[in-house]
């Protein structure tokens, strides 16, 4: 395994790790499609058809499918940007098509090149997860926010 | 103890719970620590909003620690209080500062902390940074292209 395979695999297992233990429904069901479609992609990817990557090409195409309707619906930037991503990563697989000998290696670049940006934005996922979390808290605990915010404190009892 | 004519005359327990809101705990959490409960710390909270000219905690601890920089906290109660150190002393001790920076920068992107939807759906932002990524990708290989011929003819 490439080293640096090992460096994102590990950090997707930290950035994993936190979605699933700070984040919601929607942020684990994400973790949950990408996690599936890591793996789907080590076992599928000598599949091939026609010279396409067959395995990997629906491994990223369910994936971004999944991760658009996750962003619709729990309206996370994190999920926007991993599934902008994703269809980077998806279009790539018809990259050779257009110019089979000069682009021919940019296919696993490019795959690598994503990867790498989606871990990052896994990370942001959990920051944006968490001021969420503090947002909607301090809304509940009573402190009026200057930007919107929740209840206010009811007359003194001491 | 010296006083500032700006300095605001809090209770010992408004100053306590101010504090605390300015290490970002919860209500709850605040009233557990002072064996209050979270109702009555909202109450200390506003009480001491108003005296401090302030709207939220973030503000109030940032008031307080902007009044009392380099002094001992001015009290309208005899009792001592615990914590002698300024808020943002704290805040800075804790690594606060990075993170409150940050949230408020959060905080401030009001409509847009969420997504906005065009059309009922997110796909035109999806594609807009998809393909703000690939023009900076063939941006890139365009000018790596001829750096790595040159490099090349040099060998």
């Amino acid at each position: 395994m490439h080293p640096l395979q090992i460096v994102l695999i590990a950090a997707n297992a930290v950035g994993f790790s936190l979605l699933l233990w700070k984040g919601k429904l929607d942020d684990r069901l994400a973790v949950l499609v990408m996690t599936l479609a890591m793996i789907g992609s080590f076992v599928l990817t000598e599949v091939t058809w026609n010279g396409m990557r067959a395995g990997l090409l629906s491994m990223d195409l369910i994936c971004f499918l999944f991760l658009w309707v996750l962003a619709e619906r729990a309206g996370r930037w994190w999920l926007v940007l991993a599934a902008g991503f994703q269809l980077i990563g998806l279009l790539g697989h018809f990259a050779p098509f257009l110019a089979q000998e000069r682009l021919a290696w940019a296919l696993v670049t490019l795959l690598w090149g994503v990867w790498t940006l989606i871990s990052i934005t896994v990370f942001f996922g959990v920051w944006e997860v968490m001021a969420d979390r503090r947002f909607a808290q301090e809304g509940r605990d009573g402190a009026r926010m200057d930007h919107g915010g929740g209840a206010r404190a009811a007359a003194s009892v001491d | 103890m010296t006083q500032k004519s700006e300095v605001p005359n809090l209770t010992r327990r408004e100053l306590e719970v101010v504090q605390l809101a300015g290490l970002r705990l919860g209500d709850k959490e605040i009233a557990q620590q002072l064996g209050l409960s979270p109702r009555t710390v909202q109450n200390h909270l506003h009480r001491a909003y108003e005296k401090l000219g302030v709207s939220d905690r973030l503000q109030a601890a940032r008031r307080l620690s902007e009044s009392y920089s380099g002094e001992t906290p001015t009290l309208s109660e005899t009792a001592p209080v615990e914590t002698e150190a300024p808020v943002s002393a704290t805040l800075s001790a804790n690594g606060g500062g990075m993170r409150r920076s940050l949230y408020e920068r959060y905080v401030a992107l009001d409509g847009w902390r969420r997504p906005r939807k065009l059309g009922g759906s997110l796909l035109w932002l999806i594609l807009g940074w998809s393909l703000t990524w690939l023009v900076i990708a063939a941006v890139g290989a365009s000018l790596a292209n001829p750096v790595l011929e040159l490099i090349e003819s040099l060998r």
